[in-house]
């Protein structure tokens, strides 16, 4: 148990390093060759210290909101779109067969690239930040949809049908929980994607989020804030991909 | 029976060519209506017609080569560094132990948010754009490289040290046991690098295809944004089909 702690916590003296490193070069040594190094590099004190302070003056927590709401938003749409469409996808091969190519020509856009049109279409705001992030999580949820219902088994719909399954309760009750894990894989990466896609969006068009305020620290020159911001949208960024896991882990235990 | 084979032929295009005629007539004859410039949304052909003009002009393809050299310096930066880094990790427990938590905090950071702090470092420069694809590229290489070398088949390693193999010819193994799962990984990263960079150059960059994009919008030349957008992912689409080539002419036993 106490070798346990220990190797853990030795695993992180190369990360302690680097942080302890970095503060001693941007805090001590740098700011002697350079009165305003913290306009360019600053110590992780410094990060830590407006961290603290755009927490307390809740400024922080506002741009947080707002990005999180675009993200529930945007991403709840795709996936009202994204799970029946790719249902019906699945379940009439032929009408699959039709969509597969349309999607096939429209999936190698990058997302990023529908931000101009976003803009064109809605403008600078909360708006044009949803509708990215729809268009870009549809595709991997779509696409993941469409794979978990074609891996249902044959023989599963075959047994089910002729135990005298309707058509409706074949779909509800066989392959439907037989596709779920995959498209609980398309949702995650989806969410992955709508979070990427936020901060492009809200650097570009934007009055509020994260994405915006760490473009703001570019304009007020304070790199501090920019580390800060980085670092938020990653761990928040972090916590969206783990809470999907772990409705993974708690819907289908069948599968982990 | 050449008949039937062109029917077969066309049949799965019937949709999207369906849609592509709804949008040019609602573009023709609905939007107006709205938007009398008909900047919205114009026709598919307006965009076809506007491809074929920049390509004329040799406008597109200087943009064009504007984001590739951005897109494969930058992954190339990150290929030498990362995939190093990642066959370390996966041979030695130190390594491993020691850089899992390094990449497990950088990693989730999208690497777009790396825009402003970079343009405060380098500013509006191509280094700036280097240093975002690499950022963006390295994460999929080192942990791809880690994943190859950990899934060796340990039977391939015993055999080998039965054989009485030196630790040369064990890293030779390794190497090139874990190279599917590396290839892998450099597409993974070139697919992303085509991404991250539409992104990096619409924020800032006054060349390359996503500086196209955004001049398109201000200019209100919508159907530019078609070409662009359109260029782009033909571009990643051919480079994907193109490594797919390579990975079989590569790693034949895959």
């Amino acid at each position: 148990m106490g070798s346990k702690l220990l190797r853990l916590i030795s695993s992180f003296s190369l990360l302690a390093a680097i942080l302890i490193g970095w503060e001693i070069v941007a805090g001590t040594i740098y700011p002697k060759y350079n009165a305003t190094s913290v306009n360019i590099f600053p110590p992780p004190s410094a990060v830590l210290g407006i961290f603290w302070d755009l927490l307390r003056s809740g400024e922080l927590v506002t741009h947080t909101l707002a990005s999180m709401a675009r993200v529930a938003v945007g991403f709840g749409i795709a996936t009202l779109i994204a799970v029946p469409l790719g249902l019906s996808m699945g379940a009439w091969p032929a009408w699959g067969e039709q969509m597969r190519v349309v999607i096939e020509v429209l999936r190698p856009i990058p997302p990023f690239a529908w931000i101009p049109f976003g803009l064109l279409w809605f403008g600078v705001g909360p708006e044009q930040t949803v509708f990215v992030i729809v268009i870009s999580s549809i595709f991997p949820i779509l696409m993941n949809t469409v794979a978990g219902v074609e891996q249902v088994e044959p023989v599963l719909k075959r047994s089910a049908l002729s135990l005298g399954a309707s058509k409706l309760r074949l779909f509800i009750n066989v392959v439907l929980p037989r596709a779920l894990p995959q498209i609980i894989v398309g949702l995650r990466i989806g969410l992955g994607f709508a979070w990427m896609v936020l901060v492009a969006s809200e650097l570009i068009g934007s009055t509020a989020g994260l994405g915006y305020l760490i473009l703001d620290s570019r304009n007020l020159g304070l790199p501090s804030l920019a580390f800060m911001g980085m670092f938020v949208i990653g761990i928040i960024g972090y916590l969206l991909d783990a809470g999907m896991r772990w409705l993974e882990r708690v819907l289908l235990p069948w599968n982990a | 029976m050449e008949r039937i084979d062109l029917v077969g032929r066309v049949r799965p295009f019937l949709l999207l060519g369906f849609l592509i005629i709804l949008w040019e007539l609602f573009s023709r004859f609905v939007v107006p209506h709205y938007d009398p410039s008909g900047l919205s949304l114009p026709p598919p052909s307006a965009g076809i017609a506007d491809a074929i003009n920049l390509m004329k002009q040799g406008y597109l393809h200087q943009h064009v080569i504007a984001s590739a050299r951005r897109v494969y310096l930058g992954f190339a930066l990150a290929a030498v560094i990362g995939i190093p880094i990642g066959i370390l990790m996966g041979m030695f427990d130190l390594a491993r132990r020691q850089l899992n938590p390094v990449v497990g905090i950088l990693r989730p950071i999208p690497p777009v948010a790396w825009i402003p702090i970079t343009l405060l470092w380098f500013g509006v420069t191509d280094k700036q754009q280097y240093f975002i694809i690499f950022i963006g590229t390295i994460f999929p290489l080192i942990l791809h490289a880690v994943a190859g070398v950990r899934t060796v088949d340990p039977v391939l390693i015993r055999a080998a040290r039965s054989l009485g193999a030196d630790s040369g010819a064990m890293f030779r193994l390794l190497l090139t046991a874990s190279l599917p799962m590396i290839f892998l990984g450099i597409r993974i990263a070139l697919g992303l690098g085509w991404f991250i960079i539409v992104a990096s150059e619409m924020v800032s960059a006054s060349t390359g295809l996503g500086f196209l994009i955004t001049e398109a919008r201000t200019a209100m030349l919508t159907e530019r944004m078609y070409v662009g957008m359109f260029a782009i992912g033909f571009i990643g689409y051919a480079q994907d089909r193109l490594l797919v080539w390579l990975e079989r002419k590569i790693i034949p036993w895959k």
